[in-house]
């Protein structure tokens, strides 16, 4: 019989638990480490998969449904996510997780919904609940849902489905799953946001008593304009503008995820707009490996410059308002990646301790293997690494007195060691 | 475990007439106690309360305790003196969904359009005992009769 599991006939190794310390053994070894972020990063590593008598649980008119699923789920609402006891969220998507480690389970036990991993309870887990404006229209015809995508604190403007890096061969991050499914939207209507969609949905949104507390703008990469990446600004100041329109205050608690901006650039960005805060993503704590993994970015802009555009980015929002992250894993990629998971952490704390020292702000995306990406079919490094890499980012930013409220648990909730600075 | 508290500490923490107070530890050990008006008790038997300050000390309390599974105390106060003190592990931090906007929007009705909330708390009760000073004595003078000061007991023409 077909292992439901696994709807992608993903080679599993049936030995890797023998391979690897498990969830309890590394709960228990890092004891100053929340065993709920173990479980986030756990999850997001090898991903879930929903029984039936959980997914009898959901009910579109109040949950978040996924906008794709796997055929083994026809017919049926996928949650988008879930969300933990503490209020943390697991950014994992049972459609695009895929790994070749056993995915968690999603079941009901004693009547509440559970993640369980070999028929052993871990945690309780609960659906996201969806806005009000996801069931609303555009007098375009857009549904709302398409303009803004939504979290359970927070909602996000996907600016460009087209990354620039992907029009030339063999430039998109490796790691990426957007860009190589952006192709198709290439000169179409929705490569950009429609600026009178977000204005409409901006205005149904605010009417939301409690629902939201910041927003992030994030897209493709877009290297035309009278400048590299001078369209991409604009396009983000005309955003930011519209966004600004619904709130009485001049700022509002918002979030710039870009290609790394140069400083006239960031200035125009903090001037013109209402943003509060801006991060670009340098991806990969190491040039070299930088350059192999984003060869794109590498080209437009070369490590030492994205890190000065960082610095510059700091001067201009204020430390605490600036981060960058790496999609942590890819740096122990095959095969030009580091060789050894200890090596790999050495470097990514020594580069983190680096950045930190100049106010920028650390945050890790743990990466998921996306289905479509150059690196499919690679494997995640060790529960182990994520975690000691989650301590040693937030031991940095504790050190340096980088605050991290911009990307929180309620901000964002991608970020293990973001998360864990709540205590 | 979670305990079924009794008709009197129940009733202590669903009245709007007494002070409440939640005492937690967090990273550093080092306690904190805050008054906590919303502090109730839900039909289900389960302590209840809204934070309203995202950064506040009590709610990272709560999230450690939440997180290493440590206990909170809860004590009621009446005019009175009649006290209880209820101790329990806090078990969710309600941040987002259908109940969560139901709270907010009656917290703006309670304190006005500026106040904002963070997260329902909720934390089965696990221990109580009553805490008025008249009941406390009785209790010790049973548990431990002799841990008193002489002079109490002197005859009363020598005193
Ligand atoms: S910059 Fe890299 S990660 Fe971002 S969309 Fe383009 S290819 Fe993907």
């Amino acid at each position: 019989m077909a292992d439901k599991t696994n709807p992608r006939k993903i080679e599993r190794d049936p030995n890797w638990r023998k391979k690897e310390e498990s969830f309890a053994e590394i709960t228990k070894k890092y004891e100053t480490v929340s065993p709920f972020i173990i479980a986030q990063i756990d999850v997001q590593r090898r991903g879930v998969f929903y029984t039936d008598a959980a997914l009898d649980r959901v009910d579109p008119s109040i949950h978040q449904i996924s906008k794709s699923a796997f055929a083994v789920y026809e017919g049926r609402g996928v949650p988008t996510s879930l969300l933990l006891r503490d209020g943390t969220s697991i950014i994992v998507s049972e459609t695009s997780t895929q790994t070749p480690r056993d995915p968690y389970t999603v079941d009901v036990v004693d009547g509440k919904l559970m993640l369980t991993d070999e028929d052993r309870v871990v945690e309780e887990v609960f659906f996201w609940e969806k806005p009000k404006f996801f069931e609303k229209t555009t007098s375009r015809g857009t549904p709302m849902c398409e303009v803004l995508d939504a979290r359970p604190q927070r909602f996000s403007v996907a600016m460009s489905n087209y990354c620039h890096f992907w029009t030339k061969p063999g430039h998109g991050c490796k790691y990426c799953g957007i860009g190589a499914g952006g192709v198709k939207f290439k000169g179409t209507d929705e490569e950009r946001v429609h600026l009178g969609d977000l204005r409409e949905t901006m205005r149904e949104l605010v009417k939301e008593k409690g629902r939201f507390v910041g927003v992030i703008l994030t897209g493709g990469s877009i290297i035309s304009g009278s400048e590299p990446f001078e369209d991409e600004l604009n396009g983000y100041i005309d955003a930011l503008k519209a966004l600004g329109e619904v709130f009485e205050t001049r700022r509002f608690p918002s979030q710039v995820n870009s290609t790394a901006f140069t400083r006239r650039q960031l200035e125009r960005l903090y001037n013109e707009t209402g943003i509060t805060c801006y991060t670009t993503d340098l991806e990969v704590f190491h040039e070299a490996i930088y350059e192999w993994v984003c060869p794109g970015k590498a080209a437009s802009i070369p490590y030492g410059e994205w890190k000065r555009r960082l610095y510059a980015a700091v001067e201009i929002f204020g430390k605490g308002q600036v981060n960058t992250g790496i999609v942590s894993g890819v740096e122990l990629a095959e095969p030009n990646g580091f060789k050894s998971e200890d090596e790999a952490l050495r470097v990514d704390l020594e580069e983190a301790e680096d950045l930190a020292s100049h106010g920028v702000g650390l945050k890790h995306d743990v990466w998921h293997v996306v289905p479509g990406s150059i690196f499919w079919n690679r494997t995640t490094p060790s529960l182990d690494y994520y975690v000691r890499l989650t301590k040693g980012f937030y031991d940095i930013m504790q050190k340096y007195g980088i605050p991290s409220h911009m990307d929180s648990y309620r901000k964002c909730g991608m970020h293990p060691n973001v998360n864990h600075d709540r205590i | 475990m979670a305990i079924v508290l009794t008709k009197k500490a129940a009733a202590a923490l669903r009245s709007p007439e007494t002070v409440k107070l939640i005492a937690t530890v967090g990273k550093e050990g080092e306690p904190h106690v805050a008054v906590k008006d919303t502090l109730t008790l839900l039909p289900d038997g389960t302590i209840a309360f809204y934070e309203l300050i995202e950064t506040s000390k009590t709610q990272k309390n709560l999230v450690y305790s939440l997180w290493f599974s440590k206990r909170v105390s809860v004590l009621t106060v009446a005019r009175d003196g009649e006290s209880h003190l209820i101790k329990g592990v806090p078990y969710r931090a309600v941040t987002a969904g259908g109940a969560f906007l139901e709270a907010y929007e009656d917290v703006q009705k309670r304190y006005g359009p500026d106040a904002d909330l963070s997260a329902i708390w909720l934390i089965p009760p696990e221990w109580e005992r009553e805490n008025t000073l008249a009941v406390r004595r009785a209790e010790e003078e049973i548990a431990h009769p002799y841990e008193i000061h002489m002079d109490r007991i002197a005859k009363e023409a020598l005193r």
